[in-house]
């Protein structure tokens, strides 16, 4: 036979390069400023957390008779948050382990262990997206509505949150004498899709990332800010299909203040990886791994005045 | 080879109008079957008296056996809409948008030619209705009847309207139907609020807000009433006004009927500004939609009372923040089978269908 390039056998041909390539992974952001908590184990499946409200102010004095004023009552609000379970795994069969040149199980415990971080997030995203209140953008000029968000959006929930005496999430980041760069004040934290980024970088008064004075306290997560809110994307941010009064897409911006929110973890259900090898699961022949993650989560939001859904169309 | 593993097992009886059924599931079914326990062996005329879906049939679609009169003989059959229809609540199926050619502001009364695929009880959104834009956009509306090919309503919508909150008729525009999220307790988009004592609140689908669960709401400038906003720590009366205690209002009672969603709040709205939708052009000039939203867990009302607490005081566990998603086999009109039939559903998965493809 006539060796040729044409003539090669495939084995010949290919080699299988053992470094794998990179799965894409979502930027996990909705759980960024939760605050966490944590259940113990056998004290049922329900987190009860409470606020005592304020109280009036008293600036009436006191008469000359020095009778007593009238007495206010205390107001306390309960807010609860049930934890559920997840899990989920895969199955791969004893001859797909020891044929493989590649170490498959590695690479399974590897995709479940994204696959549970990616759900715990877009639990958070899901709870946010229900529950919180909204305020449409109205700043824009696509003539939608909501329209795409302006810099007197990002004002309007900035104001909304100072009112209800929501405290920041991070502190200024002061200026400095660089080249380029901008200040951002004591700000909120705002998480939104990454479909976002050409309406943030076209919004006047965005300060992007890299204008920051100083970014050694930055998440990668970060894209920028706008005077009190600064802004972190993910891939899995929130968009609700064609909910416009146009019939278009709307991007569900979350602001969010220090403990408007939080995520219950079980303290017995942390994440957890669990592995079978074959003869477990009705595998008499002992033909089958499994690998498997589960964990408990619960979510609420815990003050619903201090969390804001804004909401933006032009993605 | 594995067998099947058995998800579960279901019965209802139709009612004399048969509607779609939703089956709730703990897992994705890879095989289901119907079948009409009333009807199988008799000399009935059936149609689907034995109905099948596998997952590797499209959406919609269904096998069945019909029962012929007086030979109770079986011959097979095949649809393509009106079947098995599999939702993941946590990835709904996206559809297209339809024309709608009106809406009628006071009937709740959508005109549109195509009602395919709609059943009662669905989500629709409407969009760009011109004349009444205040419709359009983020409201899920619940269907309350149909009219097949010629119109379907909004009976939530309409009974809010019949209570004083009706809009202007909307010519053109477009319906979607679409499913609502899954997380519990979801926020709702106010239709109307009454001028009363203890005020009413309704909302154009089935809520899920429960009696003594706290609300609060944001009621942007253009519908009145703005008086009700961001109640939570809000002060006691007089800066609340109408001796109104502090904080967000409670929910006294709720109703969920065939056409009227609404709840009732221990809070005095006598003498707010009246709740108003606002006109198409005042809305498209640039608003907020009005919402409800959760604000904590209350007292639970006393039991046959709209406003006494229980004592001691009960405590409301169901309005807990929860993740309700469910898997959910919906059965359509032409396999959920005749009046009054007594129907058995049961599902199962295969055990082995998810390991990696390529290796």
């Amino acid at each position: 036979m006539t060796v040729s390039i044409a003539s090669l056998p495939p084995q010949i041909q290919q080699r299988y390069n053992a470094k794998l390539l990179s799965t894409p992974e979502h930027n996990l952001i909705h759980q960024l400023f939760a605050t966490p908590v944590e259940l113990p184990d056998n004290n049922g499946f329900i987190d009860r957390q409470s606020r005592y409200d304020r109280l009036d102010l008293f600036e009436v004095p006191l008469d000359d008779a020095q009778n007593n004023p009238p007495p206010q009552s205390l107001n306390r609000v309960d807010v609860d948050c049930r934890v559920r379970v997840y899990a989920t795994y895969i199955v791969l069969t004893r001859q797909v382990t020891i044929t493989n040149e590649d170490p498959v199980l590695n690479s399974a415990a590897a995709r479940l262990g994204q696959s549970l971080r990616e759900t715990q997030d877009a639990l958070q995203r899901d709870n946010l997206e229900s529950s919180a209140s909204v305020i449409n953008s109205v700043g824009g000029v696509n003539g939608d509505i909501p329209t795409e968000m302006s810099i007197s959006d990002v004002d309007d929930v900035f104001t909304i949150l100072q009112n209800n005496s929501a405290e920041y999430i991070t502190n200024i980041v002061e200026a400095d004498l660089k080249f380029g760069t901008s200040p951002i004040g004591d700000a909120y934290g705002c998480m939104l899709t990454t479909r976002m980024i050409p309406v943030l970088y076209n919004m006047t008064g965005f300060v992007k990332k890299f204008q920051y004075p100083n970014i050694s306290q930055t998440l990668s997560t970060e894209i920028g800010g706008a005077n009190n809110i600064r802004f972190f994307v993910s891939e899995q941010g929130s968009v609700s299909p064609n909910a416009s009064m146009l019939g278009n897409d709307i991007a569900n911006c979350f602001v969010a203040a220090k403990e408007s929110y939080k995520v219950v973890w079980q303290a017995g259900g942390k994440a957890r990886f669990i592995y079978l090898p074959p003869g477990y699961n009705n595998d008499p022949c002992m033909l089958r791994h499994t690998a498997g993650c589960s964990f408990y989560q619960g979510q609420c939001i815990t003050n619903d005045l201090w969390i804001q859904n804004l909401r933006s169309t032009g993605i | 080879m594995l067998p099947y593993s058995f998800i579960g097992k279901w019965d209802y009886t139709n009612p004399a109008t048969p509607v779609a059924v939703d089956i709730p599931m703990t897992d994705k079914p890879d095989w289901v079957f119907v079948k009409n326990l009333t009807d199988w062996g008799d000399t009935t005329a059936v149609t689907s008296v034995e109905s099948e879906w596998f997952s590797s049939m499209a959406q919609g679609s269904f096998i069945a056996m019909d029962q012929a009169m007086t030979t109770n003989a079986l011959s097979s059959n095949v649809g393509t809409s009106g079947g098995f229809t599999f939702i993941d609540q946590t990835n709904p199926p996206t559809y297209a948008r339809v024309a709608v050619t009106g809406v009628n502001g006071t009937t709740g009364v959508v005109l549109t030619g195509t009602t395919t695929g709609l059943a009662i009880g669905d989500w629709v959104r409407l969009i760009n209705i011109v004349g009444a834009q205040e419709l359009s956009g983020p409201i899920l509306y619940q269907i309350t009847a149909i009219s097949a090919g010629v119109s379907f309503t909004l009976g939530y919508f309409a009974t809010a309207a019949g209570a004083g909150f009706s809009v202007v008729n909307g010519t053109t525009g477009f319906y979607q139907k679409v499913y609502p999220g899954f997380m519990y307790p979801s926020k709702q988009y106010v239709i109307g609020i009454t001028q009363a004592t203890q005020a009413k609140v309704y909302f154009a689908r089935k809520h899920d807000f429960t009696p003594g669960e706290l609300v609060d709401f944001q009621i942007p400038v253009p519908y009145g009433m703005t008086q009700l906003n961001n109640l939570t720590g809000s002060p006691p009366y007089p800066q609340n006004g109408f001796g109104n205690k502090p904080g967000a209002p409670r929910v006294l009672s709720v109703i969920n009927s065939a056409t009227e969603s609404s709840i009732v709040i221990d809070y005095d709205t006598t003498g707010f500004t009246a709740f108003a939708q606002p006109l198409s052009a005042a809305f498209s000039s640039g608003h907020s939609p009005a919402t409800c939203f959760p604000a904590g867990s209350g007292v639970v009302p006393f039991n046959g009372s709209a406003t006494i607490p229980q004592s001691p005081p009960g405590t409301n566990l169901v309005d807990s923040f929860d993740n309700r998603a469910q898997y959910v086999m919906n059965l359509g009109i032409n396999v959920v089978g005749p009046a009054e039939a007594h129907m058995v559903v049961m599902a199962f998965k295969a055990d082995f269908n998810n390991a990696i493809t390529n290796a």
